[in-house]
């Protein structure tokens, strides 16, 4: 029986390439009949596919590959946004500081519109700023005149004198036109200053006391600024989505302040 | 069901609750300490001249040192044993280059304990606080934490971390196979506990908000499952029984939901399950590994490591809005995530060189920090007042827990006496 099993094998084992003889050996020199599978399909089966071909045609493979190709593609896009993102931050950083060398340079001459484009963090100063030079309110010459005087000195970068003069505006203008400008420049320049607290009383005199003012929504914005920078996270981001809701320019760098550091 | 699962499970494993076996205690060896340390002096702390059967003072000591901000003046230099404002004469102090000086006596009322202790300021001469902490004849070691806790926030400005504790496991060998124990202790490594003990693995101890409970990995049933364990009672539950991982619990910081890995789904995924309901609830969904998902301090976004970008890296998962963000972008390995109490500072695993370090990224600048130089770190688990870091490193071939400030000045390394110890987990208070 167990020679006749041998010869079997044997016989059918014949095509059989040099590697798969030594098997062959192994078996007959057993004594027990384990191995059972007999080698008979691999001849029977003359035109086998060669195996990577066939793999590559496998639906699962290639959705292994595509899985493969997409997380990688996904970390590439990830990656590049993340430069993007970086790249238009410190554009940003470049632009605040040409836009400060050139107000610099211009302060010593004639009061003069810088900063005509639109879509940076210093619009909130160019908008504000334009306010009011361009709509001169009749109400009180005075009151008007004194908030210019202030705004020029701030302007020109003597902050310690716009400081004084804004603080002199709101104590004898309580209930002026221009008395929450004041308010909100004064927060500015605590703000340039790193006066956090003092900005953030200033910059919530605007928003609380005068909530339908102009300057109201960029108060909000600076704000949400000011307790971002004191830490207050939580306050921080529900004042951003305040000023984020509107269309102005605030909310368009609220928007861009939240998505950047929330 | 729940019955017939709880006798398995007490033929099949020795759960010792509240053994106190003290084997494993850490010694602590500080590495690196700040370059100019306060030099600060804790005379012995006395019952009216009568040692109290803990040294107090010496606790006290130990704690400020370990901070690694502090230089306490050794006991035998000192020219006086002040208990009381009154006794104190400065100019003993100041010989001895003492900045502070931490007074303090005990008096006993019906088994109950008052220590009333100052901190002076030698060189203004001035009392900073006087302050009074009760206890029972076996709280000692509470107290001394508690004066260590309000000496150092004085001083530093920072709560301290002392009366905190660390879950952690250990593994070593025993009648040939390893033995896994769930180990809870001080943070100073004393009155060690011993909170489960298994012949399977235990992985991924994690605390409640209110650090009452742990909840962890145990594959003591034969494959991984997450148990939540009461530290009081020692009362166990098992929470998942799925095929496949189940993994990776974090608590959510208003104790309600827990975040979790299960593959039940053939990949595994990040999930929230709430303990009340009992519901659970897929929160990602993608064909690549999301894991060790951890929640931001207003719990509602989660981070965890994804290799979704082809690399592990790590993302933060708003909740609500399902929006996924990629966070860290340095390296081609970055997992393991943490969140500082100020939610700001991301600590993780780095890698760095082909060699994992342990490393902190600001969130808001994008600064990338690597704190540590040993090798193999893992499982960094950061101090309820976000000054100082656990991590898991090897000493030699063993495992071992090392500490490191977030700064990254003052570093410790605190050894075992044998056995592995890995996966700490420092209580949330």
């Amino acid at each position: 029986m167990r020679a006749l099993i041998a010869s079997t094998l044997l016989f059918a084992c014949i095509p059989l390439t040099l590697q798969a003889a030594a098997p062959v050996s192994e078996i007959g020199s057993e004594s027990t009949y384990n191995p059972p599978p007999i080698p008979v399909p691999v001849p029977v089966t003359p035109t086998p596919q060669p195996v990577a071909p066939a793999a590559v045609g496998d639906p699962h493979y290639q959705l292994q590959m595509l899985q493969d190709e997409v997380r990688t593609l996904r970390g590439m896009v990830e990656e590049l946004s993340n430069d993007i993102k970086q790249l238009k931050a410190r554009q940003l950083d470049d632009y605040m500081d040409l836009d400060r060398r050139l107000s610099g340079m211009s302060a010593g001459a004639t009061e003069t519109q810088t900063t005509p484009t639109a879509h940076s963090a210093s619009t909130t100063t160019t908008s504000a700023a334009t306010s009011p030079t361009v709509k001169p309110t009749p109400a009180s010459g005075n009151e008007a005149a004194d908030y210019t005087a202030a705004y020029n000195a701030l302007k020109a970068g003597k902050t310690a004198e716009a400081t004084a003069l804004f603080k002199q505006h709101v104590e004898k203008y309580p209930n002026g036109t221009y008395t929450a400008n004041a308010h909100y420049w004064l927060g500015e320049i605590y703000l340039l200053q790193n006066n956090l607290e003092q900005a953030r009383q200033s910059f919530n005199t605007v928003t609380s006391s005068y909530p339908a003012h102009r300057k109201a929504s960029d108060a909000t914005f600076k704000l949400g600024l000011v307790y971002h920078l004191m830490g207050d996270n939580t306050k921080a981001k529900s004042l951003l989505e305040k000023a984020a809701a509107g269309t102005d320019n605030a909310a368009k760098l609220a928007q861009s302040y939240l998505r950047e550091n929330f | 069901m729940s019955k017939k699962l709880g006798l398995v499970l007490s033929l099949t494993l020795t759960t010792l609750f509240w053994l106190t076996p003290a084997a494993a205690e850490f010694t602590i060896e500080i590495t690196q300490g700040v370059d100019n340390p306060t030099r600060i002096a804790i005379p012995p702390i006395t019952q009216s001249g009568r040692a109290l059967p803990e040294d107090v003072s010496n606790i006290v000591s130990n704690d400020l040192q370990r901070s690694g901000l502090f230089s306490p003046i050794p006991r035998q230099n000192m020219l006086s044993f002040p208990a009381t404002i009154k006794e104190v004469y400065y100019r003993d102090w100041r010989i001895l280059g003492s900045e502070y000086l931490v007074v303090g006596q005990v008096v006993e009322n019906a088994g109950r304990y008052r220590i009333t202790f100052s901190l002076v300021e030698i060189t203004g001469g001035r009392t900073v606080f006087t302050k009074v902490v009760d206890g029972g004849s076996t709280q000692f070691r509470d107290m001394a934490h508690y004066i260590s806790d309000q000496v150092y926030e004085a001083i530093t400005g920072i709560p301290g971390a002392f009366s905190t504790r660390v879950a952690y496991v250990t593994a070593y060998p025993k009648n040939g196979s390893m033995n896994f124990r769930l180990m809870v202790s001080d943070a100073d490594g004393h009155r060690e506990r011993m909170l489960l003990e298994s012949r399977q693995p235990i992985m991924s101890p994690a605390w409640s908000p209110d650090a009452s409970e742990l909840v962890y990995v145990s594959f003591e049933t034969g494959r991984p499952a997450i148990f939540r364990q009461r530290l009081a009672t020692g009362a166990r539950e098992q929470l998942t029984n799925f095929k496949g991982l189940n993994g990776a619990p974090s608590w959510s910081p208003d104790g309600r939901k827990l975040a979790l890995v299960l593959s039940k789904d053939g990949n595994p995924e990040i999930y929230t399950f709430d303990l009340t309901t009992r519901q659970f609830s897929r929160v990602t969904s993608h064909f690549a590994i999301d894991t060790e998902p951890n929640w931001t301090p207003d719990g509602k976004s989660l981070i965890f490591t994804s290799d979704r970008g082809g690399t592990p890296q790590i993302y933060k998962l708003a909740i609500a809005s399902g929006r996924v963000e990629r966070l860290t972008f340095a390296g081609s390995y970055n997992a393991r995530p943490r969140l500082a109490p100020d939610g700001r500072t991301l600590v993780m695993v780095h890698r760095d060189n082909g060699n994992f370090h342990i490393a902190t990224q600001d969130l808001v600048t994008g600064d990338l920090r690597v704190l540590t130089q040993t090798y193999l770190d893992e499982s960094p688990t950061v101090a309820p007042n976000g000054a100082m870091l656990l991590y898991a490193t090897k000493q030699g071939d063993k495992g071992v827990l090392a500490a490191v400030s977030l700064d990254a000045g003052v570093k410790f390394l605190l050894p075992a006496r044998f056995g592995d110890v890995r996966e700490p987990a420092w209580s949330p208070k």
